[in-house]
């Protein structure tokens, strides 16, 4: 029985090639695409779901709030991790550890000269509860030697960096010396974390040496200083929920540090699930890659869409061509057959297409892999061997999209009465106008996503091409910048050495020390105080680092007063933007010059406000300030901006490059340049704007596919009216025309149909941005306008053909 | 065999019935071979296929075999037909995506009979058709005659007691017309039942009795 229903299903296949080959090329779009989103999906939602209780497991994070600007960091005082341990009931177990810089690794040998690491990353500070915790596997010692100080156990892998060859039993005794000054001895080797997971440490150096040798400045006693590097894990005990445990720690900040008489910090602390650490969000996750969750769910729905539209060509042509099957039908009918058997003959055949499409689709797959490859993290592979998930999704993919698409035409052509099928009156049947209704709406939807989708595209591109453009206050082309080491001895006189160099290098235009560029991630904030004799007016400000020069080069626009100018420290002089002046209440700017913030600042300029951050976000107050206390000081460096200036670029690099090294020695030089640092800012906005041309282009493919399927048909069903007409004198263009107009309304039925969904989706998208282009109406009419003509030449393919046949053959064959 | 009591059936027109069989009353006893003619429109095919079950009488009383079909639910009717009835259509009506072999095949598949036992079937009735060398061709491979062989083999293949023929010569010249007309009288003298409907009086003369229908009635018995 089985095998008959295949042999009828391949053989009707075959006779339909065209239709079969539509069907097949959208559907193994749609499920290559799917299978590529489903092994993105799933490998971010795979983070820590290997460990045991997942689900009471918790992170302690601190939310603060300074005047009504929230900082959310991932880290707690110090202090609280005792406290916790000893006097929060609830909680069945908890580690703690430190996130460690980049350090230097230095391993001695006997008899030999020691070997020198540099730039060791994955390093942390880890008490000996960590190990049980996230149960590790130890290959040699135990986790209570981390219990002493100056022990340090290391992953298999990191070992096999430091001594390799060696066993991991071989290991244990050796010497580390981190940062020349910390003496560790190896008392443990561990395994690697197999799975995927963002504690990816290989070196765990016991906590207690903190203590003894903190020259980070990790461990402070203050129940008031929250470190991001300081992480606390608790594991709940079973019906405890979170927010019990919330309430606790408030209980507990209150009894430790009680911050009540304050109103303006607020300090919180909240529990955040060990799953959502990897997804992005307020807290970092140890500075690896975070998946967005809505960009996940976008990418669920854009897979869902091109299934979507594959099966709806498939339900499409199907219903289409029931007629011709009718016969068929009754035959089988009239031969004993039931309805179900039917359903299932026809439920065989969309399984076939679908087995094809999947087949067709592992070999696109690698292709499409490259399209996506903006979202696809750097550890995911295509590697179909060893992973059983993968067949299985797509055998359950195939079994889905082949129900979705086969059981209404099943259910359309199985219910031909065959009295009716063999006396040719099968098209008279209602049930046949009934499909043709649907399959009109169906291809509207197909429309109505592809035209939401260009709009969407157009919308994104020109949010993008604003971001990119607007002038931000301040001069963008030709900088660069980069960091001065904070880790060297006396990084002020290495920094003025070094300026001194720069200045005297020909190609560099303009020249300054200071902190970050005008736009950067980097907010650096305080709260500052101003009495205008009525009332104190407290504001929280943004504060940037820089010298007298810093305006001239980033071309800040000052609007009264004076540049900072080198003078005495006290008191310090500040250039503030507008937007503060008029908070302080100042209609002129230049009735602030003079004036003085918290008794100790004096402001000496007012400057036109500029974006100090991505264009997501309003203008803040801010001033300029030199902080010569700012250990993290940028060199920032305008270069000739001719075609003639640029040649000259990477010899100017290169002068700096060598200036740096020769004061830094064995340091790296790493420079940006600030154009490019903007252009970062809308990372997230450019990659949803080349997953939406993508997804837009697959789905006018697929969506033209069923176009043009329909209109195959048809134009075969209107053969003799065609030739006819013709042999009555009607012109090509006419009959192009007359075939066209159907699928033309549908065309627009779903641009009016799209429009309104584009402009709310459009609309609430821009929301996010405190500055955003406006939408202008072209930009609809444009997107319509793409739209009709890709149409129009789908189904010139077709129609042109059918138009131009002789009529005397059409005529004659009937 | 088959006991018709009041058969009639209309469509409605306009709100208004318009009748296309009225008040049939028919027996047909075990082994007869019976002829139903009649003009275009006097409800031949439509007195056939409410026979075979295909279409439902708007109103009287069918029995098969001593069993009332007209209270039988769909399942149970396709049952009894199934197991009974044979059809042989004017236009042959094979699959043209089967080959002949498949064709034949189809029904026993539907009456889920085992594979082997249906490989000695349909080997059994090829043999007998004569039509061995043809297994493997497509329908639109062959000529009408031919073709009408198959669809004559597919509505024995099952074992009939009744063959149900609407016009099986209508698509045929004389001489292959000749040739079916044999194979159904010998048929008919092994024992099937076969009603065919058919306009040549000649072919009528091979029945055993003629049935005239006139506007939806029985003319005369």
């Amino acid at each position: 029985m089985i095998k008959n229903y295949f042999i009828t299903a391949l053989r009707t296949l075959r006779r339909n090639k065209l239709f079969a080959l539509i069907n097949v090329l959208g559907l193994s779009v749609g499920i290559s695409a799917a299978l590529i989103i489903y092994l993105i999906v799933q490998y971010d939602f795979s983070f820590e779901m290997f460990r045991k209780d997942k689900e009471r497991i918790y992170r302690v994070v601190t939310n603060m709030s300074f005047a009504g600007s929230f900082f959310p960091n991932s880290g707690i005082p110090y202090p609280m991790i005792d406290a916790t341990r000893k006097e929060v009931p609830g909680i069945e177990a908890s580690t703690s550890f430190f996130v460690a810089s980049t350090t230097k690794a230095v391993v001695p040998r006997q008899d030999r000269s020691p070997v020198e690491f540099r730039n060791i990353e994955n390093l942390s500070y880890a008490d000996q509860h960590f190990f049980r915790f996230f149960s590790y596997r130890w290959m040699a010692g135990a986790p209570s030697s981390l219990d002493v100080p100056y022990h340090v156990a290391l992953t298999v892998s990191r070992a096999g960096v430091y001594f390799p060859g060696l066993s991991p039993s071989q290991v244990i005794g050796k010497t580390i010396i981190y940062d020349d000054s910390i003496h560790c001895t190896v008392t443990g080797v561990v395994q690697d974390v197999q799975e995927n997971t963002d504690f990816t440490f290989k070196e765990f150096i016991s906590l207690p040496t903190l203590r003894y040798n903190d020259n980070g400045n990790l461990i402070n006693q203050e129940w008031g200083s929250v470190n991001s590097a300081a992480q606390l894990f608790v594991r709940l005990e079973k019906g405890v929920t979170p927010r019990q445990i919330e309430r606790q720690l408030a209980i507990l900040r209150k009894k430790h540090h009680d911050e009540s008489k304050d109103t303006v910090n607020k300090t919180a602390h909240l529990l955040q699930p060990l799953t959502d650490i990897h997804f992005t969000g307020p807290y970092d996750n140890y500075g690896q890659r975070q998946a967005s969750k809505p960009a996940l769910y976008g990418l669920l729905v854009v897979a869902i869409f091109l299934l979507t539209l594959g099966s709806i060509n498939f339900i499409n042509l199907t219903t289409a061509q029931a007629a011709k099957r009718a016969k068929e039908i009754g035959i089988r009918k009239t031969m004993g057959s039931s309805r179900r058997q039917l359903i299932f003959q026809f439920l065989s055949e969309a399984l076939i297409l679908t087995l094809i499409s999947a087949l067709l689709s592992l070999l696109i797959a690698p292709w499409l892999i490259k399209l996506f490859s903006d979202f696809i993290p750097a550890g995911l592979r295509l590697n179909l061997s060893g992973r059983p998930d993968i067949y299985l999704f797509l055998l359950a993919l195939v079994i889905i999209v082949s129900v979705l698409s086969g059981f209404y035409p099943a259910l359309v052509l199985s219910r031909f009465q065959p009295v009716l099928v063999l006396k040719n009156q099968a098209y008279a049947g209602t049930a046949v106008s009934r499909s043709a209704l649907l399959r009109k709406s169906l291809t509207v939807f197909q429309f109505v996503i592809a035209q939401a989708f260009v709009i969407g595209t157009l919308i994104v591109g020109s949010q993008i091409h604003y971001f990119l453009n607007k002038d931000m206050g301040f001069k963008k082309e030709a900088i660069i910048f980069f960091n001065a080491p904070w880790n060297v001895a006396n990084p002020a006189v290495k920094d003025r050495l070094l300026m001194d160099k720069l200045r005297t290098l020909p190609g560099i235009t303009r020249l300054s020390l200071g902190g970050s560029p005008p736009a950067s991630g980097n907010i650096n904030s305080s709260t500052f105080s101003y009495n205008d004799g009525k009332k104190e007016i407290s504001t929280d400000v943004q504060i940037m680092d820089a010298d007298s020069a810093y305006m001239g080069l980033y071309e800040l626009r000052l609007l009264a007063g004076r540049n900072i100018l080198p003078g005495p420290d006290s008191p310090a002089q500040m250039v503030i933007n507008r937007t503060y002046a008029n908070i302080l209440g100042f209609t002129n700017p230049g009735q602030a010059i003079g004036k003085f913030i918290d008794k100790e600042h004096l402001i000496v300029g007012v400057m036109e406000d500029f974006h100090q951050a991505s264009l997501h976000k309003a203008i803040k107050p801010l001033a300029l300030m030199s902080n010569k206390d700012n250990i993290f000081k940028r060199f920032h460096l305008s270069l000739p901006n001719t075609p003639a200036g640029h040649t000259s670029w990477k010899t100017t690099i290169a002068a700096v490059e060598k200036a740096y090294n020769d004061t830094y020695p064995g340091e790296d030089f790493h420079y940006q340049f600030f154009d490019d640092s903007i252009a970062r800012f809308y990372i997230a906005e450019q990659h949803m704007s080349s997953l939406l041309r993508w997804a837009t282009g697959l789905t006018i493919f697929i969506s033209c596919l069923g176009l043009l399927g329909l209109v195959i048909y048809a134009t075969n069903l209107r053969t003799k009216e065609i030739g006819v007409r013709k042999v009555l004198g009607a012109s090509v263009a006419q009959i192009v025309s007359l075939l066209s107009k159907d699928f033309v309304k549908l065309v627009c039925i779903a641009y009016i149909i799209a429009v309104p969904i584009a402009w709310y989706g459009a609309h609430r998208w821009m929301e996010n941005f405190a500055y955003r282009t406006t939408i202008n109406w072209w930009i609809y009419a444009l997107s319509g306008l793409i739209m009709l003509l890709i149409a129009l030449l789908t189904l010139s393919i077709q129609t042109v053909r059918a138009a131009s046949a002789n009529p005397v053959r059409s005529l004659r064959s009937e | 065999m088959i006991d018709l009591k009041r058969i009639s059936k209309w469509v409605n027109v306009g709100g208004k019935p318009n009748f296309i069989l009225k008040d049939i009353n028919l027996q047909i006893n075990e082994g007869e071979f019976v002829s139903i003619m009649g003009p275009s429109g006097s409800g031949k095919s439509s007195l056939l296929n409410i026979i075979g079950m295909l279409d439902d009488a708007s109103e009287g009383e069918y029995y098969f075999l001593s069993q009332a079909v007209h209270t039988l639910k769909e399942k149970q009717r396709s049952q009894l037909y199934k197991q009974y009835i044979g059809f042989v259509f004017q236009a042959y009506h094979l699959i043209d995506e089967l080959t002949v072999y498949e064709n034949i095949e189809t029904p026993l598949i539907y009456q889920n009979i085992k594979g082997s036992e249906r490989q000695a079937m349909v080997a059994d009735i090829l043999d007998r058709f004569q039509i061995v060398g043809k297994k493997d061709l497509f329908p639109t491979q062959l000529s009408g005659g031919q073709q009408q062989l198959v669809g004559i083999a597919r509505a024995l293949i099952g074992k009939p007691k009744l063959l149900l023929a609407d016009e099986p010569t209508g698509n045929l010249n004389s001489r292959q017309g000749e040739e079916i007309m044999d194979l159904f009288k010998q048929l008919n003298n092994e024992g099937v039942t076969i009603i065919q409907v058919t306009h040549s009086e000649k072919n009528a003369g091979y029945g055993s009795r003629i049935i005239n229908l006139l506007d939806g009635r029985i003319d005369n018995n």
